[in-house]
């Protein structure tokens, strides 16, 4: 009976201290990392309010979107906000990750401004135009020739990372740009001229949020957190648009005013679009992403094709209507 | 032997194991932690240390470079470092440039970046040189590095100075820490454990189990079954403990059989017995009973066997008739030797009660647990029928002391107090006997009585007795005086073991006696009392009435007081003093009393009634002091109040007083009163030059005189200094006369001082400077008066001193004028200016039978002075005396011229004699020898006395009339019937004439009053042999009528008027 009675205890003082010595390991926040677009500045605006604690989701601040997906390559971060060519890159380097949400849809956000003294995009021959070296920077630079009826040769094209594009607007190394928020807002207010901008070709420039696989399972919570707020923020921005923008206005380094101007070039898909977005069976981000990828394999974006079969995963949205 | 503690093994070995393990991993646990921690921290600053580093050196070559970009990845990279918190690059004025959170850019950084520390920042502003710590609880690391900035344009080298501040958080890393640490090493604790508790397991089983099979049999044994062996076998511990046990089980049986046996021994005793004995066993059950018991009981030991001993022997309280608490119960509860309470019945099983003494006591085993309990009883009544008797008795004893008034005590040898009675405790304050038992009884006796007490308790113990008187103070304080008679308490075998004691309480008597002492001590103060019944008669008097009065008790006792009267108040007084007592009980007062000696004396007296209970008086108390000191203690401080120390005479105040009554008195009674003021002359002068001394005795001699000026109801006082004032009282009340009774004063004063006084045997001339004041009818108040006086005096003292000057000039001019006549009149006598005139008298047949002489003076200035006005100056004076000298002498003379004429050889002449010319003692021979001198007849020559002069001093006026009636001079009474002479005085004088004063005269034909007193004269005259002339006959009628009445000589202006010898002798030729 004593015996029993004594393995009994000891097990039980055993499973204690184990359970004491999990029990007291946290989970580290979630790193989040973003460069400076006004279309992830939903996020920074949930953080402003208080929707994230600094326990939960760390947002780290790039300045450029091959740092964040290096960041992501790397590791170095769980999450990330990329442009979906970016995303497709990276998928294509065999990094495992999924896109659980889309958070803008380029619809102006993205745009060619040239300066004052080019009036069309006609006239952009011959000139020198800065572009991100990027999918975005060549899907919208593609789309413009294409509508001006220019070929590459035609204009002097010079790769600049978004970080540069003002600098160098300043010191006048460039005549036009293609660029996007809010660098575009910040050239048109010096006197830029928008010749050709995503509205043009809608649905076609998508931001979404990826998450390294490795991660996903562990930072649950986190994720599910990092979505519903990002939805609040939307909330939001819509219900208080004054007291958003003036939060959203020192990062974006814009005037308030001009930050929800900005905002009329984006499309913002609530938690349903979301929902129906990323059930890829159904969803066109699927077609959207087929066909960016093709053209990323055209020019030479991509080396080799990748699969976008399991791309999305809907599982860590908050709970709304089908 | 104490006992040793033993532990569960089973339980306490595995527990201590698994604690000690526990402890040493949990301690472990903590160390490694500790050092993990400090690894952690350690790390971390290195890599801190290391980026920022490195870091800052990037940031400022891509400063140089102009490259903001890859600055801005720089540090945007650091935010992939979850433990970083924030890292941000600052310029020289602390603002953000770059930072990891892109909201800050720009803004100040004290304002945004948590943790910025200015100094910090400062320092490195100042130094140059990173800035790297933890902050308190090193949960986080702070880091500032230094960063060169380009140059800007124009400069060679900037001086700008850019901080990274870099806060890095370690807390993640240590939350986890622990945990952490204890998984890992939970493993490795548990395995432990389980390789070393698995063996202990096996070993304490193989102790557990031999130990239970011991531990079985020990209780098998226990509960009664004896025939118990272990069989252990074995050369371990447990086996030596086995063998241990089988021997001792087998003493042990050996010893149960002699328990038995003793059992039986016991039963056998127990029954020889005489006392009856009752055993019981632990739970109070009989187990054995003697054949006493039995028989006192009722009860057979078969069936008592097992029954509890309360069904047995069934006890009741004597007097209660209640069950008395069983003591066989009481000793199994208590353990201790238990006795049955007095009084206690046995009720045996038939019903007879016995009175039973007993007790009860515990059976003990060697082990000394109470295995029974023994009771061991008998039959007392018959010793409690003795018992009752010996109570009773002592009880009566016990009442008797008790209730004794007196305290009854017994002490022991050393004077401890054994028993005292109820009246003792209450005598020495003691709540309780229990308070004071066994206490000795000298500790309160007061100290000086304390060595009495003690001697006479010895004595006692010694066998003899004695009694002592002292005082105590009780226990809650008060004082009380005791007389003790103390007597020793013997034995059976005569030993002394005690002192009986029977003490009184004498305070009161201690009490009255200490009052009458005070009493007697008041009664012998100073102050003479005297205590009389209520009739008056004297009971007690004390020694100091004796020595105020001089008499002795023996004199007075008995007596009325009245004796002690000086007879100086009346009945009055006496009355109302009893009047008073009786009122008031109470009577004081000053009261003038004789001594035995006859000495009068003045008393304070006071007399107290004394009543008693009842109210009714008793006693008169009279007190008394002798006073004469204090009185003349008044007297003296009343004349100093109003007398001069130095001459005695009355002082300035004494001095307002009188001329105060003075002038009231001269309202009243209208005479006049004079003060004249004196000052001394040359006082001053004898006072510096002679000396205090001197000038004092002059003073006091000055004041002698003064006195002897004046009558006695007069006023001598000094002002002060040489200022003396006499008060003239009650002086005539016509202004004149008035004045001239102050100038007679006055002039006696001046006289006084016209002999020099001899101080020391030296003679001292001084003279008065006089002013005088009248005062009549309160008209003056004192003050104007003495003022007046004042300037009067000092007048004298300016018309050249020693002089006398009236305050009232007019007073002054007469009194001048007098002086100056008197002068004159001393001239006139040498320088002839007096004359003698001669009026005629006349007989019936008209001859001139003789003529009266009349002094005149003729004045050279003045003329022919009247008489009236220098004759009573002379008068005064004394003048007279020598101007009636020569008068006489005059006269004589004139007799002896007319001797040889022979107009004139008949004729007599009268003259006047004055009063004061007549008082001189050698009136006689003065007369005689004018006589003699001139040689003419006696007989011719008659002297004319006033009828008020012969009445004074009637033996010597006699005796001279008869001197000179020897030789032939005869005598007439001149205004006769003005006077108020007796006829039987008439009778002696020796007179030849009278004469009828003229007032008579004057009216003799129209007064019939005055007609018939002439008449009367004339007869009586003519009866007693006398001749009679009638003065100041001026017509016919008058003369006619005194013919008639019998009368027969005239004189008067119808004869004819007086005048000088010549015309008078010139007329006689007619």
């Amino acid at each position: 009976m004593m015996k029993i009675r004594w393995l009994a205890s000891i097990v039980l003082l055993f499973s204690a201290f184990y359970v004491l010595g999990c029990v007291s390991r946290p989970v580290p926040p979630l790193r989040v990392a973003t460069n400076t677009w006004s279309g992830y500045e939903p996020l920074y605006l949930a953080r402003s309010l208080g929707f994230y604690s600094a326990d939960e989701i760390r947002l780290v601040e790039m300045n450029s979107a091959s740092k964040v997906s290096d960041a992501v390559r790397n590791g170095t971060v769980e999450a990330a906000a990329l442009t979906l060519d970016e995303v497709l890159s990276l998928l294509q380097d065999g990094i495992e990750l999924q896109v659980v949400l889309v958070i803008d849809v380029s619809n102006g956000a993205d745009a060619l401004v040239a300066k004052a003294k080019i009036d069309s995009l006609q006239d952009l021959r011959g000139h020198r135009v800065g572009y991100e070296a990027g999918a975005t920077g060549a899907i919208m630079l593609q789309a413009a020739m294409e509508a001006a009826n220019l070929h590459p040769r035609d204009l002097k094209l010079v790769p600049l990372s978004v970080d540069q594009h003002l600098s160098a607007w300043d010191a006048d190394k460039i005549d036009a740009v293609v660029t996007f928020d809010p660098i575009r807002a910040q050239l048109l207010s010096v006197g830029g001229r928008v010749l050709f901008d995503s509205h043009q070709v809608p649905g076609r420039i998508v931001d979404v949020l990826v998450v390294r696989k490795d991660a996903m399972h562990k930072q649950r919570e986190h994720l599910q957190r990092l979505l519903s707020g990002h939805f609040a923020a939307l909330d939001y921005l819509g219900k208080s648009p004054a007291d958003a923008s003036s939060r959203m206005s020192a990062r974006l380094g814009v005037p308030p005013a001009q930050v929800l101007e900005q905002y009329q070039g984006l499309k913002f898909p609530d938690c349903r679009e979301n929902r129906q977005s990323l059930d890829f069976s159904k969803s066109e981000l699927r077609g959207v992403a087929e066909s960016l990828a093709h053209l990323m394999l055209d020019r030479r974006l991509l080396t080799k094709s990748v699969s976008v079969e399991s791309l999305t995963n809907p599982d860590f949205l908050p709970n709304c209507l089908k | 032997m104490k006992p040793i503690r033993t532990l569960h093994i089973r339980f306490w070995l595995p527990t201590a194991i698994l604690l000690v393990f526990t402890l040493s991993f949990l301690i472990s646990a903590v160390k490694q932690r500790q050092m993990i921690e400090t690894d952690i921290e350690q790390r971390s600053w290195n890599k801190v240390q290391q980026s920022l580093a490195a870091t800052s050196t990037r940031v400022g070559i891509f400063l140089r470079l102009g490259n903001r970009g890859l600055v801005a990845d720089e540090v945007a990279d650091y935010g992939v470092d979850l433990n970083v918190e924030a890292l941000v690059l600052l310029d020289d004025e602390a603002r953000v440039i770059e930072s990891t959170r892109r909201d800050w850019i720009g803004r100040e950084a004290a304002g945004v970046v948590a943790g910025f520390d200015r100094k910090q920042f400062d320092a490195v502003q100042r130094t140059n040189a990173k800035r790297l710590f933890f902050n308190q609880d090193h949960s986080r690391i702070f880091g500032y590095q230094p960063v060169a900035f380009p140059p800007t344009k124009g400069e060679i080298r900037s001086n700008r100075i850019g901080v990274l501040m870099l806060n890095y958080d370690l807390r993640s890393e240590k939350i986890g820490l622990w945990g952490e640490l204890l998984r890992q090493r939970l493993l490795i604790w548990s395995l432990s454990l389980g390789l070393v508790l698995i063996p202990i397991w096996i070993f304490i089983a193989r102790i557990s189990r031999p130990l239970h099979i011991l531990t079985s049999a020990v209780r098998r044994f226990g509960a009664g079954d004896r025939d118990v062996t272990v069989l252990i076998e074995g050369k371990g511990e447990l086996a030596e403990l086995s063998e241990a046990w089988n021997r001792m089980h087998a003493e042990l049986m050996l010893t149960l059989n002699q328990l038995e046996q003793s059992n039986e021994n016991l039963e056998v005793t127990l029954f020889s017995i005489g006392d009856a004995v009752i055993a019981t066993d632990a739970q109070g059950k009989v187990t054995r009973m003697n054949a006493v018991a039995q028989k006192l009981t009722g009860w057979a030991l078969e069936e008592a066997v097992g029954l509890p001993m309360s069904e047995v022997f069934r006890i009741v309280s004597a007097e209660t008739r209640l069950a008395a608490s069983d003591p066989v119960a009481q000793v199994l509860a208590t353990g201790e030797v238990v006795g049955l309470a007095n009084h206690t019945v046995l009720i045996a099983r038939d019903g007879r009660e016995y009175h039973i003494a007993d007790s009860a006591a515990p059976i003990r085993d060697r082990d000394s647990r109470i295995i029974g309990v023994v009771l061991v009883f008998r039959d007392v009544t018959e010793e409690y029928a003795l018992r009752d008797d010996a109570m009773k008795n002592e009880l009566m004893l016990r009442t008797i002391v008790e209730t004794q008034p007196e305290c009854v005590k017994l002490l022991d040898r050393k004077g401890a107090l054994i028993q005292m009675n109820r009246a003792g405790l209450r005598m020495i304050e003691a709540d309780s006997l229990e308070q004071v038992l066994g206490r000795n009884v000298g500790q309160i006796v007061l100290p000086a009585y304390r060595e009495a007490f003690n001697d006479l308790c010895d004595r006692v113990f010694q066998g003899e007795s004695g009694t002592l008187e002292f005082e105590i103070e009780g226990l809650k304080g008060g004082h009380r005086w005791l007389e003790t008679h103390a007597v020793p308490m013997r034995d059976t075998q005569g030993k002394i073991t005690a002192l009986l004691g029977i003490t009184r309480d004498v305070s009161a008597r201690k009490q009255a006696d200490i009052e009458l002492r005070i009493a007697a001590t008041a009664f012998e103060t100073q102050e003479g009392i005297m205590v009389t019944d209520a009739d008056n008669r004297i009971l007690r008097i004390n020694r100091a009435f004796s020595r105020i009065t001089g008499y002795t008790e023996a004199e007075v006792l008995g007596r009325s007081p009245s004796f002690l009267k000086s007879g100086r108040h009346d009945l009055n007084f006496y009355r109302e003093m009893w009047q008073t007592i009786k009122q008031e009980q109470y009577w004081q007062g000053e009261i003038w009393n004789r001594r035995k000696s006859g000495e009068v004396f003045p008393e304070w007296l006071t007399i107290t009634g004394i009543r008693n209970d009842a109210g009714q008086l008793v006693n008169y108390v009279a007190s008394f002091s002798d006073i004469s000191d204090f009185k003349a203690q008044e007297a003296k401080i009343h004349n100093l109040a109003f007398y001069d120390p130095l001459t005695g005479l009355p002082n300035r105040r004494l001095l307002y007083d009188r001329l105060q009554q003075s002038l009231a008195a001269s309202a009243r009674n209208k005479a006049y009163g004079a003060i004249l003021f004196i000052d001394l002359d040359n006082f001053k002068m004898i006072n510096d030059t002679r000396g205090h001394d001197v000038g004092d005795l002059l003073l006091i001699d000055v004041a002698r005189r003064l006195k002897d000026c004046v009558r006695a109801e007069d006023t001598v006082a000094r002002l002060g200094g040489d200022e003396f004032v006499v008060m003239l009282d009650n002086l005539s009340d016509d202004e004149h006369a008035a004045g001239q009774q102050v100038e007679v004063v006055g002039d006696k004063i001046l006289q006084i001082f016209s002999n020099s006084f001899t101080i020391n045997g030296q003679a001292h001339h001084t003279t008065p400077s006089i002013g005088v004041c009248l005062y009549h009818n309160h008209e003056f108040t004192v003050d104007e008066l003495l003022k007046r006086a004042d300037s009067a005096m000092y007048k004298a003292k300016q018309s050249g001193r020693n002089a006398l000057c009236y305050f009232d000039p007019n007073m002054q001019s007469a009194l001048e004028a007098r002086l100056l006549l008197e002068a004159e009149m001393r001239r006139a006598l040498p320088l002839s200016d007096f004359k003698l005139y001669f009026q005629k008298q006349v007989n019936d047949a008209g001859k001139v039978v003789g003529a009266e002489v009349l002094l005149r003076w003729e004045h050279p200035e003045r003329g022919l002075v009247p008489p009236s006005e220098f004759i009573p100056l002379a008068e005064e004076t004394g003048l007279i005396v020598q101007i009636g000298e020569w008068v006489l002498e005059e006269a004589c003379a004139q007799l002896k011229r007319w001797e040889s004429n022979p107009l004139t050889s008949d004729l007599q002449l009268a003259v006047n004699v004055s009063a004061r010319q007549f008082r001189q003692g050698t009136f006689a021979d003065v007369v005689a020898n004018a006589l003699l001198m001139s040689g003419a007849d006696p007989n011719r020559l008659k002297l004319e006395l006033t009828e008020s002069l012969v009445l004074e001093n009637i033996e010597d006026t006699i005796a001279k009339m008869h001197k000179l009636k020897d030789m032939g001079v005869g005598f007439s009474m001149d205004d006769f019937g003005t006077g108020q002479s007796s006829l039987t005085y008439l009778k002696k004088l020796p007179l030849d004439q009278l004469k009828i004063d003229q007032s008579f005269v004057s009216d003799v034909t129209e007064d019939a009053d005055d007609a018939i007193i002439v008449q009367t004269i004339i007869a009586m005259a003519i009866n007693l042999d006398l001749d009679v002339i009638a003065e100041g006959v001026e017509t016919e009628e008058q003369r006619s009528f005194l013919e008639r009445s019998g009368c027969q000589v005239y004189q008067g202006y119808l004869f004819g008027r007086p005048v000088p010898i010549e015309e008078f002798e010139a007329s006689l030729g007619r």
